[in-house]
């Protein structure tokens, strides 16, 4: 055998004992066939050359609309007096429907509950942990009368402490996750009156 | 005389104690969402209101009950409140229309006990700074493998010397007859013998093999990987211990090929107001912090790197196919730090696709490929008759 092939069996032969480092991703063989030269999203680069803050990842252009997608626009400003339009302008383009409303249930556990909580009354998760303060409840007396107009502008901007979700819901989801909503501040309002009305009676 | 005395301090007594809790209850049904006794959230610190204010309830209740009206009205201290509002980006508070004076007036003593009790508790030197002390620093540091080299060879040395001194303190002795032969000396000799190290030798030799083996098939597949973050972010706090979905910060793994990394204005979202942790204290948070003042974007490191030969999606996964993230990421919600759980090999997609019976009947668009299929003459070809490997294989 020459010589230098056994070297390189003996060689990996012991890299076999090396112990493996879980802050190294180890070894690729042919890493040229393993990353991309058009930079993947997330592609791990010190810096982009090719754009003026070295960011690879690109915003998009101001006022980008996706396919078919026309009400990405939204015409209110994030101002007291764009709300208050809102609020009177604005309604649902969405149907009811059993589809839209576990739609917009299904959003709700995943992007409203952990304030808001499972019923709507703002007994979420972080609130009871004492993390978060108090977030008043859909059926309380500042939101029972709040119009979709103003759900929507809320989620787009955020309002006082909740932040922006127009990150993270598109505006039909942000119209199916208000469906749930003035669905559970249907429910809690009745569930009061329930509780109102014998009271009232004895 | 003197029972109605003390009847009636008892029953003054309970009055404000009665009110305190009202205004409590009061306070964090109607303002904590926004006002903290000692610290600005959306709207000013309460701390001192009635300072700010003259101490005049009157004028205070006007103002919460009606915050616009009194801002453009004219009232003793409506230009205050106008430059507050104009302080505080002209933030609207909303108009508490349905609490009455009483209800104000209890919220308000409330404020004023709190905040006394608030600085009572910071002058006093015991109980001041809770949790600044008390926050846990550093994670547990681990021995870096260097080290542990160093000690076995050391070890090794160690061994060495002593074996070779002992050997040469006998050569020192007078040779004497050998003594008769025990346990151990056989032992020894059994030890030497060729039969012996022969064995020894295939063990090592059998277990470097199978050592180099493991070490050569897990070549460009990175399972275990833990790089370290820039963020001390620990999944088990958010997705274990409150229980945040996944997808409330990875927003795209339903729409598209990324389950995407969350954006900083996401994570503000509540450390906007959650800005010391339970762990680190405000060290951590504070980068999150300084990224979003700064608008420059936290540089996670990624964890699962796909080699660019293979195209995979993950709202294809989660949103059509239904899998929880957990199948392929392992029980992410209980990883202080993320490491890579699946080793991401072929053989391992290939495994789960053989297994995963794909569901007709709900997905519509089985439904519809079915009744499209019936309208069209169907070939062989079009089934994929004319691929090359259906007869050359």
């Amino acid at each position: 055998m020459p010589r230098r092939i056994r070297d390189t069996f003996l060689l990996l032969w012991l890299a076999g004992c090396a112990a493996t480092d879980p802050r190294d991703p180890g070894i690729e063989y042919a890493s040229q066939m393993y990353h991309s030269i058009p930079l993947e999203p997330y592609a791990q680069v010190d810096y982009f050359p090719y754009a003026s803050d070295g960011k690879h990842l690109r915003e998009p252009v101001a006022g980008t609309v996706p396919r078919g997608k026309v009400d990405f626009i939204y015409p209110f400003p994030n101002t007291n007096e764009g709300y208050e339009e809102a609020g009177k302008k604005l309604k649902n383009p969405l149907p009811p429907t059993p589809e839209n409303v576990s739609e917009g249930k299904r959003l709700y556990s995943l992007y409203c509950i952990h304030c808001h909580g499972e019923k709507g009354n703002g007994r979420g998760i972080l609130v009871e942990s004492g993390k978060y303060p108090p977030v008043p409840s859909y059926y309380g007396p500042q939101l029972k009368d709040l119009p979709e107009g103003k759900m929507f502008h809320s989620i787009t901007y955020g309002k006082n402490l909740m932040g922006s979700h127009a990150a993270q819901l598109t505006p039909t989801e942000r119209w199916q996750v208000i469906l749930y909503v003035q669905q559970l501040r249907a429910e809690g309002l009745a569930a009061e009156g329930n509780t109102a009305n014998p009271s009232q009676k004895r | 005389m003197n029972m109605k005395f003390t009847l009636g301090w008892v029953g003054l007594l309970s009055l404000t104690l009665g009110w305190a809790q009202d205004g409590k209850a009061l306070f964090q049904a109607n303002c904590a969402s926004c006002h903290a006794i000692n610290r600005r959230v959306v709207g000013p610190a309460l701390k001192g209101v009635h300072e700010r204010w003259g101490g005049d309830e009157a004028e205070m209740i006007k103002f919460i009950q009606n915050s616009q009206a009194y801002i453009n009205g004219n009232f003793k201290n409506s230009a205050y409140a106008k430059n507050l509002y104009e302080q505080y980006n002209k933030a609207v508070m909303t108009a508490f229309t349905h609490l009455t004076a009483e209800e104000i007036r209890a919220i308000l003593a409330y404020i004023k006990s709190e905040a006394e009790a608030m600085a009572a508790a910071a002058s006093s030197p015991g109980a001041g700074k809770p949790g600044a002390g008390g926050a846990v620093s550093g994670t547990p540091s681990e021995v870096s493998p260097l080290l542990w080299v160093l000690v076995i060879v050391l070890g090794a040395i160690a061994l060495t010397l002593l074996v070779t001194t002992l050997a040469l303190r006998r050569m020192l002795q007078p040779q004497t007859i050998p003594p008769t032969p025990t346990v151990w000396t056989r032992m020894g000799q059994a030890m030497r013998s060729r039969r012996f190290l022969a064995l020894v030798a295939l063990a090592g030799f059998l277990w470097l093999t199978n050592a180099t083996i493991k070490k050569a098939r897990s070549v460009g597949l990175h399972k275990g990987y833990k790089p370290v973050q820039p963020i001390a972010f620990s999944h088990k706090t958010h997705a274990g211990e409150y229980k945040i979905a996944c997808q409330y910060c990875h927003v795209g793994v339903e729409k598209g090929k990324s389950a995407t990394i969350p954006s900083t204005n996401i994570c503000m979202n509540c450390h906007a107001y959650i800005q010391e942790g339970s762990r680190y204290g405000t060290k951590e948070i504070a980068k999150i912090l300084e990224s979003y003042e700064k608008g420059r974007p936290i540089e996670w490191v990624k964890v699962h790197n796909l080699p660019d030969f293979v195209y995979f999606s993950h709202a294809q996964h989660v949103k059509v196919a239904g899998l929880a993230c957990q199948t392929c990421h392992g029980p992410v919600e209980e990883m202080e730090e993320v490491y890579q759980y699946a080793d991401l090999s072929m053989g391992w997609c290939i495994n789960c696709h053989r297994q995963t019976k794909v569901d007709l009947t709900a997905n519509p668009y089985y439904a519809r490929l079915h009744e499209r299929l019936k309208e069209r003459e169907v070939t062989v070809e079009k089934l994929g008759g004319l691929e090359c490997s259906k007869c050359h294989y």
